[in-house]
């Protein structure tokens, strides 16, 4: 009983070590989330923060359109178990492209341990909340995002020993088809995906800061019209 | 030893830079949002119908309404330093046919200055205003700089600009209502807003949203301004960029926000160039700031910088 509450609480020291190491591309970090089963759940507890602290950082189209504070954090789990599922696509991919690179098939362990490195490879987007910043936070973002990418192919290079140039098509490639599954799931499945956004953040989100200034020149439009109307 | 520490404080500092960066868009995301005491009142006609129509009768007669926005030192639209005080009064005395308007306080969507309450770090804000007040400028008034700089960011930014820049139209009209600016009267009077250095950002940001609500056309004068290409720039009817040639401040605008390089030639700013409608003024060895800045008092062959601020700013008003 003991050793089980220490578990859970050496838990998040455990996930906040594997993520700081991950962020200084320590292999042995990689190493860790591609042999232990622990160190992978960790793994995916970062890439399910990693979602939570990216919408965060993107909370301004939430906020727009007014969506009720319980809602938005509803959004912020929905958008973290998002990031868990593509974590997961990318990791099928990575195992789907493998036995066509010189690397060969994976083995079941090897996929568990491609699963935990990909999802470990997240870990900068932990720092996405920072993309809330003005002005610059947008170019922040996207430097997260090449950072994780390279992240993953070096985990894959040096945790599941693949070679270099498997690496980067199973870690690049993983990662395009991942998104841009994720892209045409997107958009074939808009109703019921678009249905289930509503249901948990209870907005369709219509409005955008884009909209903000469209409906201001409509507005100034309109009030010219009056005027030469009334003339 | 002594470089890890310089080293680890370097890292601390960016780290708190940062933080302090993503957290300054929070004031405008919980306003919008309603999540303050400061509910949103969307289609809010403030004063319209309550607020100080008792010199409207005056004001028929007056036609320009003229609101100052203060740099990014402001900590509230209360208090200005004697350089600005001096600019001000003067201004008052030569426009005796225009409303001067100065108590906005621009770097808040709610208008809220750094000294009301309810604010978090507003006994922090007090401090530094007493020290201030005693004439001591440490790094303690640096941080009343670099906070109201972040909000020029926020109203700068794509994201988060249009919602800012809607709440400070808003603080801007009731600060005009209460001046008596004939809101139902035969025609709508011009409106000048004048922009000191992030306070120029923030005019031009507005100033749509305040076209759209007062039905007037917006003029905008910047002294020293550091701005983007804001959307708003496409519903300004003129810019007058006024910019001291000693002044590297107002520079940094046109350096850090690339849509203001000639390079973004479908850009909000550079389209407001080329139709004619921003003005560049240069001013003869002005700095930024200070003594020999644009409101500078000393005087130079007899006339002092804010003096000839001054006759530039009437020459457009007028």
């Amino acid at each position: 009983m003991l050793s089980f509450l220490g578990d859970i609480l050496l838990f998040p020291l455990l996930v906040a070590d594997l993520a700081t190491a991950a962020l200084g591309f320590s292999a042995e970090a990689f190493r860790r989330a591609a042999t232990s089963a622990e160190a992978q759940s960790a793994a995916l507890l970062i890439a399910f923060l990693a979602g939570v602290s990216e919408m965060l950082g993107q909370s301004v189209i939430l906020v727009v359109n007014r969506v009720a504070l319980y809602r938005f954090l509803a959004s912020l789990i929905f958008t973290g178990v998002t990031y868990v599922a593509t974590a997961l696509t990318w990791a099928a991919s990575a195992l789907a492209l493998a036995p066509l690179t010189p690397a060969g098939a994976l083995s079941p362990a090897e996929a568990a341990g491609v699963l935990g490195v990909v999802s470990l490879a997240f870990a900068p987007r932990l720092l996405g909340a920072l993309s809330i910043a003005p002005y610059f936070g947008i170019a922040f973002g996207h430097l997260l995002e090449v950072w994780a990418t390279m992240l993953a192919i070096y985990g894959l290079y040096t945790a599941v020993d693949l070679p270099l140039g498997a690496s980067i098509a199973c870690g690049g490639a993983g990662w395009i088809i991942s998104y841009g599954l994720r892209s045409f799931l997107g958009r074939a499945l808009a109703k019921p995906l678009g249905r289930l956004k509503l249901m948990v953040i209870g907005s369709p989100l219509d409005k955008s800061p884009q909209r903000i200034i469209d409906d201001l020149a409509a507005a100034i439009r309109e009030r010219a019209d009056e005027r030469t109307g009334r003339r | 030893m002594i470089s890890s520490l310089i080293f680890l404080l370097l890292w601390l500092a960016a780290a708190t830079l940062l933080i302090t960066a993503a957290l300054s868009p929070v004031e405008t995301l919980s306003w919008w949002a309603g999540w303050t005491d400061e509910e949103l009142d969307d289609d809010r006609a403030p004063a319209a119908d309550g607020g100080a129509p008792q010199d409207e009768a005056r004001d028929e007669t007056r036609r320009t309404y003229v609101v100052y926005l203060s740099g990014v030192a402001s900590l509230t639209g209360a208090v200005m330093i004697p350089r600005e005080r001096h600019f001000i009064n003067a201004l008052r005395e030569a426009c005796p046919g225009a409303v001067i308007v100065d108590d906005v306080f621009p770097y808040s969507p709610a208008g809220l200055p750094l000294l009301a309450s309810p604010r978090i770090f507003e006994r922090l804000w007090r401090r530094i205003q007493a020290t201030k007040l005693k004439g001591r400028h440490g790094f303690l008034s640096s941080l009343i700089n670099i906070r109201n700089i972040f909000q020029v960011m926020v109203s700068a930014d794509h994201r988060y600009g249009p919602i800012f820049n809607q709440g400070a139209a808003g603080v801007i009209e009731d600060a005009l209502l209460r001046a008596g600016y004939p809101r139902h009267g035969s025609g709508s009077a011009r409106v000048i807003i004048i922009g000191y250095s992030g306070g120029a950002q923030v005019a031009i940001g507005a100033a749509g949203f305040l076209k759209a609500r007062l039905g007037a056309a917006v003029d905008v004068v910047s002294i020293g301004g550091v701005m983007a290409s804001d959307p708003g720039l496409h519903f300004v009817r003129r810019l007058y960029h006024l910019h001291g040639d000693g002044d590297h401040v107002q520079h940094i605008g046109a350096v850090m926000f690339p849509e203001r390089w000639r390079a973004m030639a479908h850009s909000e700013w550079n389209r407001a160039r080329r139709e004619g409608r921003i003005v560049m003024m240069r001013m003869e060895a002005m700095l930024h700031a200070g003594p020999r800045g644009y409101f500078g008092l000393p005087k130079r062959k007899g006339v002092s910088n804010n003096d000839r601020t001054l006759d530039a700013v009437i020459g457009i008003i007028s």
